[in-house]
């Protein structure tokens, strides 16, 4: 990453902490496995499970539940939406492609419901039949915050026996999570999200979901996931985790004031733009500009050669991005869909970041303007 | 539009395709000191129409990746850039089109024209950069009069036939890096740079179409419908499987087997859906004519010398003739053989040279004969 870069797409990735770093540093990178009898595995041994404790800390979890660490939340949630196969589901239609991919491919019957849905409609869509529901608590495209608790608790009421999934990657850190009060029986989390490696996640399990491996091939994770644990990845997630909840009511607050900072400096430089309201509550973070006349995809490219980092939906292998299904899904058309950036701050800019960085913006769409692309 | 009313830094995107050619025209700027950034075009959509393989095209997943690597292996940013409307615009519905009146297109003149000089340009404008590089076989001198496009020192590799389209506005914040080198000197740059790419095969033919043009068209749904082929008096001598297979002058491919003499295309009647094939000698003509002319060198134009000598490349792999150039006043060009006459085929570009056969003057297409 360019250092002078300033990085507004922290969703994407938030970027390591320098906590992090640094503690990972002072521990050392060389960690022998876990699970060896002797001292070396003693010492990561303990680096696992003091990184547990955080993590179940950062997530609201209580005694009885359970934090399985995993190669990221993709694997997270590929492994709660395993115990629909062969069964039915029920999703937002707003979800992350790592829980709708594998819903639509593992044999599952899934239904996926647009957002702006009440919880009573989202339950109308269950039956005795429906094995796992999925309900993301933060949309990473957009931010807006679903309503998971009311829909679960419905849910719980009505078909007890149905698993309930909930993708918190984009909550961690960003809002109050208590895992024990939102009425799920599981939880996805995302290390490097909240400021830790790539390559490390978690999911919380409520003790009633019974142990069902998906990578199968050890004992470890009380047997809910094979393979070696990550223990640097791991440890990294842990020190994360413990400083993002103790500081999680002054991250919350930073990232307010420098989000409305920046979308005030936005609206009173740059004519003819505007920021999407979709009618949810949102994260304090994240927000979705509109800037009509413009690709938002070469508005990311001529920010990025100006030193500034957003995105614009997703972006996929063929190297052409197609229009964000969230977005769509939301009730944007595809035009306007296109021209839709997408900004995700930290809890850590400085004033003076976010007017050089709403500076940037404003130079670089007055430019595309004056070459005057239409999408 | 000028670059001058925008505030752009000097920043070069250099066009790759994932070829050595591009390649090593990146890491010669970059060597050079300009601020490089490489962009891929993404003209076709693979998903819906292949797959990842690059063995017969240019531009799928597998050459992005290259480029992407190349770009990484030299220090440069590097995207892969949304053009498909443009491209299915201006390339792809003119090649259809083209075909279906019984005329061989051009794609590659349509894609230079219209994508890569324009779109790409105001495509690089828009992200702030001044100039446009490709790894084009062509040179530009600039003298007093303005900007020259002249061929490639690799008369093998020359391409500047694909880009008579080019205006002077264009040439002035355009670089062609490679025009200076032989093919086999770009290999060793891109070998000694260590470049993924120093010993990837060219691609060949039209970069979107990966087996016939017959496969191509059915694909996207334009049907051939099989017809008669016909000799000079109106006779059907045989049967042919799409009119969009022929181009006007060619031998080969006719089907037309035991004649005493080779048979050759000598006319596409899409109207009867007819391919007339006659002698050699049935071809020849005095003249031909040329439309939608783009003047290229400062010094030749509408406003200049109405008739002049040049050197005539009909074809991509055409050694070029010499012809006598009148200018008409609705601005298409006469061109009458001088010496030896060529083959001639209606909506190739004719593209005129200077006598040293070095500089290109004008090109334009070939009409159809009356």
């Amino acid at each position: 990453m360019s250092k002078e870069a300033i990085n507004f797409d922290r969703n994407a990735s938030y970027g390591l902490l320098v906590e992090v770093a640094g503690e990972l540093h002072r521990s050392g990178l060389q960690h022998l496995n876990p699970s060896s009898i002797h001292s070396g595995g003693q010492e990561a041994r303990a680096l696992v499970e003091e990184a547990r404790e955080r993590v179940g800390i950062l997530v609201g979890a209580s005694g009885s539940d359970r934090v399985v660490f995993t190669s990221g939340a993709t694997e997270a949630n590929n492994m709660a939406v395993s115990l629909a196969r062969e069964g039915k589901a029920v999703c937002s239609a707003i979800e992350h492609p790592s829980v709708l991919e594998p819903l639509r491919s593992f044999g599952i019957d899934v239904l996926e419901i647009a957002p702006l849905f009440s919880p009573e409609a989202f339950l109308d869509a269950c039956s005795e039949e429906t094995k796992v529901v999925s309900l993301m608590l933060a949309n990473n495209e957009t931010g807006v915050i679903l309503s998971v608790k009311e829909t679960a608790s419905l849910i719980r009421k009505h078909y007890p026996n149905t698993l309930i999934h909930c993708d918190a990657v984009q909550a961690a850190g960003k809002m109050e999570l208590v895992f024990s009060e939102l009425g799920v029986d599981m939880l996805t989390v995302s290390s490097h999200k909240i400021g830790g490696l790539a390559g490390t996640g978690a999911l919380v399990v409520s003790e009633r979901v019974p142990t069902k491996a998906f990578i199968v091939g050890g004992p470890q994770e009380t047997r809910w996931r094979g393979g070696t644990e990550n223990v640097l990845g791991v440890a990294a997630f842990g020190v994360a985790a413990k400083l993002v909840h103790s500081q999680l009511v002054n991250r919350i607050q930073s990232m307010e004031t420098s989000t409305e900072k920046f979308e005030q400096l936005v609206l009173n430089s740059i004519s003819e733009v505007s920021f999407h309201d979709f009618g949810y509550q949102k994260i304090p973070n994240t927000l979705n500009l509109h800037v009509p006349g413009v690709v938002a995809d070469d508005l990311v490219v001529a920010l990025d050669l100006a030193g500034l980092y957003v995105s614009s939906g997703a972006a996929c292998a063929s190297g052409k991005p197609d229009p964000s299904h969230v977005l769509l899904a939301l009730g944007l058309n595809e035009k306007v869909a296109r021209e839709t950036l997408r900004v995700s701050l930290g809890a850590e800019h400085e004033q003076s970041e976010i007017e050089l960085a709403a500076k940037l913006l404003s130079e670089q769409i007055t430019n595309m303007r004056k070459v005057r692309r239409s999408a | 539009m000028s670059e001058e009313a925008l505030d752009l830094q000097e920043k070069v995107v250099v066009a790759m395709s994932g070829g050595v050619d591009s390649s090593v025209a990146a890491l010669l700027l970059h060597q050079q000191g300009y601020p490089v950034v490489g962009v891929s075009m993404q003209v076709w959509d693979y998903r819906n129409h292949g797959g990842q393989s690059s063995k017969a095209t240019c531009c799928a997943p597998d050459d992005f990746t290259d480029a992407r690597k190349v770009a990484a292996s030299i220090g440069v940013p590097y995207y892969v850039v949304d053009f498909e409307k443009s491209f299915r615009r201006e390339v792809i519905d003119k090649f259809v089109a083209t075909y279906q009146r019984g005329e061989t297109p051009n794609p590659c003149v349509d894609c230079n024209n219209q994508v890569k000089f324009r779109e790409l340009r105001e495509r690089a404008f828009s992200f702030g950069c001044s100039s446009v590089a490709t790894g084009h076989f062509a040179q530009i001198e600039e003298r007093d009069d303005g900007f020259h496009l002249i061929r490639g020192v690799d008369s093998n590799k020359d391409q500047t036939y694909f880009l008579y389209g080019i205006q002077q506005e264009e040439l002035k914040n355009t670089l062609f890096p490679v025009g200076g080198y032989t093919k086999s000197q770009v290999r060793e740059l891109a070998e000694q740079a260590g470049l993924t790419t120093a010993n990837k095969p060219e691609s060949q033919d039209i970069c979107f179409v990966s087996g016939s043009v017959k496969e191509f068209l059915v694909k996207i749904g334009k049907k051939s419908s099989t017809g008669a082929i016909l000799d000079r008096n109106g006779q059907q001598i045989g049967e042919h499987d799409g009119i969009s297979n022929f181009t006007v002058g060619q031998r080969r491919g006719i089907g037309v087997g035991g004649t005493e003499i080779p048979l050759y295309v000598l006319e596409l009647d899409a109207k009867n859906n007819a391919v007339i094939v006659g002698a050699r000698e049935d071809l020849e003509r005095e003249s031909f004519t040329v439309s939608e002319v783009n003047w290229v060198s400062p010094e030749y134009g509408p406003s200049k010398t109405k008739s002049f000598k040049a050197m005539a490349q009909l074809r991509h792999r055409h050694q070029g003739v010499l012809v006598q150039v009148e200018l008409l006043e609705d601005g298409r060009m006469e061109c009458s053989f001088l010496e030896d006459w060529s083959i001639v085929s209606p909506g190739q570009a004719a593209v005129l040279y200077d006598l040293d056969n070095r500089e290109l003057l004008a090109g334009g297409r070939i009409q159809r004969f009356n």
